[in-house]
């Protein structure tokens, strides 16, 4: 094809990506708004249209484009639909002294950055696509701008730094083996398994897999909280989603040693996550390890094929719930103090219906009835159940049992912040809480119910073309 | 049969929740009588249920629920995983028909155990109705997905009732109370996701298999898919053992966590102590009778090849229970630690009854649940008589209460001696059925040996010794309580604690003196199960 003719195509195929383009074109605009000074309300409005602008102009549509390095299918186009949203929900957090433009245009990159990971089809664009997301994730993560947060964003660049040249070196031993970096060239040779290993390290650095979830703890400690759940959320779940498309088309190659060592980790991170959990006083932190091992519970859902409904279900229940569990801890936080256990201690009494809440996220976080998180964990458990049925698998059975046991350990530490609100004596802290946000909470919380009720209403959420 | 009465009896506790909601704080009085009313209106629908049952209706385990209610609840396309399917499934038959009664009735009677509850009262009855609603709900639900949500449910509210409402150790009872009962639902989960990817019917339009939580469809066995992980002919095995057997030990252990057997019983003393008197009486008197409903109901009706198996362990399991919880119970030096001990001890009995795989060891078994209702709600209301006058509950701390409170030690005496399975009350027909069909089937076809209810016998024994003695120590002798300060407040039973106890007297004579009104109306039903469950010969 002549590179006359690739520009055109190319021309053409900038209406695909109608939601990553409003959302770089609103991005940088917010830019200019906030160098004109424009008060903070109002970029935040105006970071709310674009983003709802990109949700609403995501283009369903299914193939390769811009000479076969960007796919679209309906993992992608969930992906446009859903991580909008979730970022707009990071607006509605409580207004604090770091939030400023630079932080609403960095969140925006991030987004920016995620979108192009799911929709990546080219190892070189995957690579760009994540460093993205990485560089504006250390610089959030130190918005704090004290010695904790600094030391969070440090930690988080060393960290991640490694990463990606680990990837990048794998991407590189892929490429001599394969002679290409599209996903769908590769083929089994023990240099693109190896390079493979060390390219899929840096996906499970985003998505928190143990061993590479140390910059977890640290960053979300450090970092201001409305950034954790953005950080819990969007990066994670569009790095799941990349991992979902490169599993796609390297699964059956390297099958089955690849889905072992999968399943082994996940096992891993599970089994980590929930211990180390047990143990942590500051909210912050008990939520981050409860995180990690919620990836293990996802991790395996991108490695069988057929499962994007599930997929689509844990993913969205998932954001929700911590978007919420975040939202709360946020509310009770005071200035740059990190909330710890007993700063909540007997605030029952005094806000009722917020003890009631973290009762439905707390409960939802270990997949209880009646919540979407038990629904969530459902469908997860019957998925592994099929494939160890089919397969006869030890490694399925094991994740089942330890993801069951694990969610009864979590139990202990998810409910302690119910537990230290309500049987706790109040120790005459003040915390103020704008009734506004009362409303917001209880909407979140009242969704989780409703998705255990009749989660068939997601069902029209990003359908699939072809089912 | 279209009816909605069962929906109402399981609703209604959860509206009169929701009329709390317009409630203020204050108006305790307005809370209680409408937590009263409501609980009332489930109870008159339950006696309107009795009323209307049909005792020899069906022919078969799985035609023989009445009242049936069925609606596609959940219905969703998951791409090749199929289609998801859970339907709002209700029904009853004779084994949950008293159940469910006994279960309106205490919570009639906890309201009226609360009436003097003064803090937070609208969360408590909140809860507590809330609480009441799963109940019913598990002894009614004829699907698997409906069955784990009001049994994953029961815990939340309890959770917090102990939590909240409880004595000085509270919150380790209730973290420990609900960290065991949900490790035991978490193995029902596991079995029940792996039955229903084993059970489905073909579409005959789209050729799809239509999979479900149907436990009609999960009990039997032309519903299984040929080559599932849980059907008959299924060649998987864990640790060496088919997966049968071990999905049936599974839902074993998860439904004997709640009864309690032996090893994990440890939840159960601390959770009682610690927990109010209501709570406590529903802890007893109708948590408990979960565990053995769902043995009943799930674990041996649906894997009754590996029930048949296991009949035997299970059955030394009880004795266990019974020698156990007997002795420990001796060895007790609270009232109330004590008696849930005898809890442990009685509901062993529940066990035997199952193993035996006989017609009487089944319907005592089903019969000493329903009685235990009644005496151990009499027995934790007594305790709570003690405890609201004097704050505590030490056995040695009292001598000789028969004659300064002659009308609570009358009631004290009648529970005692029904507990210990005095001929002519409550306790001794179940006892007596589960013996029989212990002895029965040693001498039919050998499946349980003899020394099993000879050994249940001197459990009988251990039991009559210390409820005979924890009456000589209190109730006999001169009078005498540790404390002054406790003189002015020992006064006999008020009015609304006889109200109390007396349909609980009542119904522990009646059941006593005439227990075929409950028999004869259990007694078919029984005998499907039986039939369902022991025609199987053992396979593995």
């Amino acid at each position: 094809m002549k590179i006359n003719e690739q520009l055109i195509e190319i021309q053409e195929h900038f209406g695909v990506i109608s939601s990553e383009i409003i959302l770089i074109t609103g991005s940088i605009i917010l830019l200019i708004l906030g160098i004109l000074r424009l008060p903070l309300f109002w970029i935040k409005v105006f970071a709310a249209v674009v983003l709802l602008g990109s949700f609403l102009f995501a283009q369903q549509v299914s193939g390769f484009f811009f000479t076969r390095t960007i796919i679209r299918d309906d993992l992608s186009y969930l992906m446009t639909q859903l991580l909008p949203l979730i970022t707009l929900g990071v607006l509605c957090f409580k207004r604090q002294a770091h939030q400023s433009y630079e932080f609403y245009f960095l969140l925006m990159s991030v987004l920016i950055g995620s979108l192009f990971m799911v929709g990546s089809h080219n190892l070189l664009i995957l690579y760009l696509a994540i460093e993205l997301t990485s560089y504006a994730s250390y610089l959030l993560t130190g918005f704090h701008f004290n010695e904790k947060g600094s030391e969070a964003a440090m930690k988080y660049l060393l960290f991640g730094g490694v990463s990606s040249a680990v990837m990048l070196f794998g991407i590189s031993l892929l490429y001599g083996a394969h002679d290409s970096l599209y996903f769908d060239t590769l083929e089994f040779s023990l240099l693109g398994a190896t390079g493979l290993f060390f390219f899929l390290s840096g996906l499970f650095f985003k998505t928190s897999i143990v061993p590479f979830h140390i910059w977890v703890p640290a960053t979300y400690e450090g970092a201001p909280t409305d950034a954790v759940a953005f950080f819990s959320t969007v990066p994670k779940i569009a790095g799941f989603a990349a991992l979902y498309h490169v599993f796609k088309w390297t699964n059956g190659l390297f099958n089955p040693f690849l889905e072992q060592l999968i399943l082994l980790l996940a096992i891993l991170t599970i089994v980590w996550g929930t211990l180390a959990a047990l143990r942590q006083t500051d909210v912050k932190r008990m939520l981050s390890y409860g995180a990690v091992a919620h990836s293990g519970f996802i991790l395996p859902l991108c490695l069988v094929m057929d499962t994007y409904s599930i997929f689509k279900y844990y993913v969205i229940i998932y954001a929700f719930m911590n978007i919420l569990a975040f939202l709360f801890v946020q509310l009770h936080e005071k200035e740059g103090e990190n909330l710890s256990l007993s700063n909540v201690s007997g605030l029952g009494i005094k806000f009722p219906l917020l003890g009631v809440i973290s009762v439905i996220w707390a409960v939802a976080l270990v997949g209880l009835p009646p919540t979407g998180g038990f629904m969530a964990k459902l469908f997860l458990f019957s998925t592994a159940w099929q494939h160890y049925g089919s397969m006869d698998s030890l490694y399925w059975l094991t994740f089942i049992c330890v993801g069951v046991l694990s969610s009864a350990a979590s139990l202990y530490f998810y409910l302690r912040v119910p537990y230290f609100y309500f049987f706790k004596e109040d120790q005459g802290k003040k915390i103020k809480i704008n009734k506004r946000y009362f409303v917001i909470l209880t909407l979140l919380a009242f969704t989780l119910i409703l998705l255990f009720i009749q989660p068939n209403i997601l069902d029209r959420f990003a359908p699939m073309i072809n089912p | 049969m279209s009816s909605y009465i069962l929906s109402l009896i399981i609703w209604m506790p959860l509206l009169g929740a929701f009329t709390l909601l317009f409630f203020n704080e204050r108006q305790t009085s307005g809370i209680k009588i409408v937590a009263l009313i409501f609980s009332l209106i489930q109870l008159l629908f339950s006696i309107g249920l009795v009323w209307r049952f049909d005792p020899n209706y069906g022919d078969h385990l799985l035609t023989s629920f009445q009242f049936v209610e069925k609606f596609s609840w959940i219905s969703m396309s998951l791409g090749s995983f199929g289609s998801f399917n859970i339907d709002y499934h209700l029904g009853v038959d004779g084994m949950s028909l008293w159940l469910v009664v006994l279960s309106s009735l205490i919570t009639v009677l906890g309201v009226l155990a609360s009436w003097k509850l003064k803090q937070q009262v609208r969360s408590y009855f909140m809860l507590y109705l809330l609480l009441s609603t799963s109940i019913v709900g598990c002894f009614l639900a004829l699907d698997f997905f409906l069955f784990y949500l009001f049994f994953e449910l029961v815990l939340l509210p309890m959770f917090f009732l102990i939590g909240l409402w409880g004595g000085p150790r509270r919150s380790y009872a209730s973290i420990k109370f609900f960290i065991y009962t949900l490790v035991g639902s978490l193995l029902i989960l596991v079995v029940m996701i792996a039955l229903y990817l084993s059970v489905g019917v073909l579409d005959p339009t789209s050729e799809m298999m239509i999979h479900s939580f149907n436990l009609l469809h999960m009990m039997d066995s032309n519903y299984f898919i040929e080559g599932s992980s849980l059907a008959k002919d299924s060649v998987l095995t864990f640790m060496g053992m088919p997966l049968r057997a071990v999905a049936f030990l599974a839902l074993f252990l998860g439904f004997a966590i709640k009864l309690p057997i032996v090893p994990f019983h440890t939840w159960l003393p601390d959770a009682h102590v610690e927990a109010a008197t209501p709570i406590s009486v529903i802890l007893a008197a109708l948590l408990l009778k979960l565990g053995g409903y769902g043995l009943y109901r799930i674990a041996f009706s649906i894997f009754p090849d590996a029930a048949l198996h296991f009949g035997y362990y299970i059955a030394i399991f009880g004795v266990l229970a019974i020698i156990y919880g007997g002795l420990n119970a001796m060895a007790q030096n609270d009232l109330k630690r004590m008696i849930a001990y005898s809890s442990i001890s009685h509901m062993g009995f529940v066990l035997i009854g199952l193993g035996s795989f006989t017609v009487e060891g089944a319907a005592g078994g089903m019969f000493q649940m329903i009685a235990h209702g009644f005496i151990s709600a009499a027995l934790f209301l007594i305790v709570g008589v003690l405890y609201d006058r004097t704050q505590n509950r030490k056995i040695e701390n009292f001598s000789g209460l028969a004659t300064k409170l002659p009308g609570y030690s009358f009631v004290v005496m009648i529970v005692f001696f029904a507990s210990l399975g005095l001929p002519g009350l409550a306790g001794f027909v179940g006892e007596l059925l589960v013996l029989m069909g212990a002895f029965n089937v040693s001498a039919v076809d050998g499946m349980l040996p003899n020394w099993i209810g000879i050994v249940a016998v001197m459990g009988l024994l251990i039991t009559a010794a210390y409820y005979l003695w924890t009456i000589q120590r209190m109730f006999l002798g001169k009078y005498w309580v540790r404390e002054h300060s406790w003189e002015p407040k020992m006064k006999d039973l008020e009015i609304r604690e006889w109200l109390i106890f007396t349909p609980l007297i009542l119904g522990i004579v009646v059941l006593g003196m005439y227990p075929k009104i409950i028999l004869n109306t259990m007694n078919h039903s029984i005998e499907l199960f039986i039939a369902h469950v022991g025609d199987l010969k053992i396979k593995l």
